[in-house]
């Protein structure tokens, strides 16, 4: 099961919205997925976690009062593909979310 | 930004909501604006003129910022590390990353493969090609490096562009020769000279929250580091650091232009600078106050209150370096008044300029107008995608008539300036 939705009003398919359990602490999140190949950019004392995927330069924001979890893909991933990209990333968080729900 | 030990390189003066690198004005904007503005000149000028006026502005407006960088080396660089260095400096503050190919005078070669005007011509305009290359402001600042590298003459190096990626083309190239005789040069502005200008006290309703907002999102801006392509990408924009007298030789020079040339052309060409700053208003602060990152600082869910959007739009425009933007009387679906002790834009219309009978804010005026459509003709409930066709629905062909104009200039001799929006 994909907890993965397109953000309210975007309408290019670039911005995507995914819903996290609520057992899982944004932090071990973090952590399995720079495990997982994603770099933290996240500067000490901002509200907000900021992940850059290594290869394909996507990114994720995690806000760390309201956990909302937004994805940008990178501006320059073909129309067509969007949606696809986005579940193939949003597969791998299941992967890291299943055991919690 | 690089600084010293002894003192940072990038200043934030947070009491009248400024910002310097190395003592000169510079100030935050995003891709929305930086490309409209550009598209305006080249408009008012033709290609041309515009893509030379381009090229020229960036030269002046960065050289002595990248000047002031370059004496923070340590010393003993050759020519390519001091390009490479000063170049570096270009991607840190989001403009793109520039690859020196051959430093030397003769051969000179440099390109890029993201840099900020050509990805935002990409972003916005979603697949058609550009009609001929946008990077100028890549192209002004290696003309600029060239010349302070090889302690030249200021203006005494061309850059021409000859490819583009905005074009379809893989690269952005560029190359260096040197002129028969150095240009004229365009003044830029120093700390010193925006100092005198910003001198009236203006608060903004609900200031301490404003004050608190920004110092906040300041800190947050400033801890933004460019990424491997050497862009910013924050917020739901990309976002650039550049000299305000970049904007301001623009503005001034094309207005110059039409008043000597083409005076009949004047009155319309001032609307396209106020409707720069209307789709700036809109598309950034729209863009920022419905950001992850936006919802993170305020550590909340925002409210549709229309004035919470002002007072929230405010701060940012003051974090950004706009100036001390205030919300001086507001009433609801009836009118809005804006003041500040000054903006980016009227010192160096005073520096450089003759006194104007017309006011001289165009950004200031026009993003007034898109901060009140924003705070109450915006449906937030239905989560708003910002982009040039939601602009054109809710602004453009909006039924709601909102106008706004500046009632107050110091470029005019007024004590601070102020813009009335009103039904």
């Amino acid at each position: 099961m994909t907890r993965l939705l397109p953000e309210k009003g975007c309408q290019n398919q670039m911005l995507w919205n995914y819903a996290l359990p609520e057992k899982l602490s944004l932090e071990s999140f973090v952590q399995q997925l720079t495990d997982a190949g994603w770099a933290d950019q996240s500067k000490p004392n901002m509200p907000l976690f900021i992940l850059t995927h290594t290869h394909d330069e996507h990114r994720l924001l995690l806000v760390k009062v309201t956990r909302r979890v937004q994805l940008r893909l990178f501006y320059l991933t073909p129309k067509d593909q969007r949606e696809h990209v986005a579940n193939t990333i949003a597969r791998a968080f299941d992967d890291i979310c299943d055991p919690f729900w | 930004m690089s600084s010293t030990a002894d003192e940072p390189f990038l200043q934030w003066d947070h009491d009248k909501s400024y910002l310097y690198a190395a003592n000169h004005p510079v100030c935050f904007h995003c891709h929305h604006y930086n490309m409209f503005i550009q598209e305006t000149v080249d408009e008012a000028l033709g290609a041309t003129l515009g893509t030379h006026l381009r090229e020229e502005a960036s030269a002046d407006a960065w050289r002595p910022i990248i000047e002031a960088f370059l004496n923070t080396l340590e010393g003993g660089e050759d020519a390519s590390e001091k390009l490479a260095a000063s170049f570096s400096l270009f991607a840190s503050v989001g403009h793109g990353k520039l690859i020196v190919e051959d430093a030397s005078l003769e051969n000179g070669s440099v390109y890029g493969e993201t840099l900020h005007y050509s990805t935002a011509w990409q972003v916005i305009h979603d697949g058609t090609p550009a009609p001929f290359p946008v990077d100028g402001m890549a192209a002004g600042f290696i003309s600029a490096a060239f010349e302070l590298v090889y302690e030249l003459e200021p203006g005494s190096i061309e850059v021409k562009q000859t490819s583009c990626v905005s074009m379809g083309d893989a690269r952005s190239q560029f190359e260096i020769s040197r002129r028969d005789a150095p240009r004229a040069l365009h003044a830029s502005l120093t700390r010193a000279q925006v100092e005198r200008y910003a001198e009236a006290a203006v608060d903004s309703l609900e200031e301490d929250e404003i004050d608190r907002l920004s110092q906040t999102f300041s800190e947050m801006l400033a801890q933004i580091t460019s990424d491997a392509r050497g862009l910013v990408e924050g917020f739901g924009i990309l976002v650039t650091l550049t000299p305000t007298s970049y904007y301001n030789i623009l503005c001034t020079r094309t207005i110059e232009h039409l008043k000597a040339e083409h005076p009949t052309l004047l009155k319309v060409s001032e609307q396209m600078f106020y409707e720069a700053g209307r789709l700036c208003g809109f598309n950034t602060f729209g863009g920022v106050i419905k950001s992850p990152e936006w919802e993170a600082l305020i550590g909340r869910e925002r409210s549709d209150e229309p004035l919470e959007t002002l007072l929230h739009t405010c701060a940012i425009a003051r974090s950004f370096g706009f100036g001390k933007w205030s919300v001086q009387e507001y009433y609801p679906e009836d009118l809005l008044i804006l003041r500040s002790p000054a903006t980016y834009e009227e010192p160096y219309v005073l520096e450089f300029g003759d006194r104007q009978p017309r006011p001289a804010c165009y950004l200031f005026t026009g993003a007034s107008e898109a901060m009140v459509r924003l705070a109450e003709n915006v449906d937030w409930a239905a989560h708003p995608s910002f982009g040039l066709a939601y602009y054109d629905a809710t602004v453009k062909q909006s039924a709601v008539p909102w106008t706004a104009s500046q009632t107050q200039c110091r470029a005019r001799g007024d004590d601070y300036a102020e813009v009335t929006v009103e039904q």
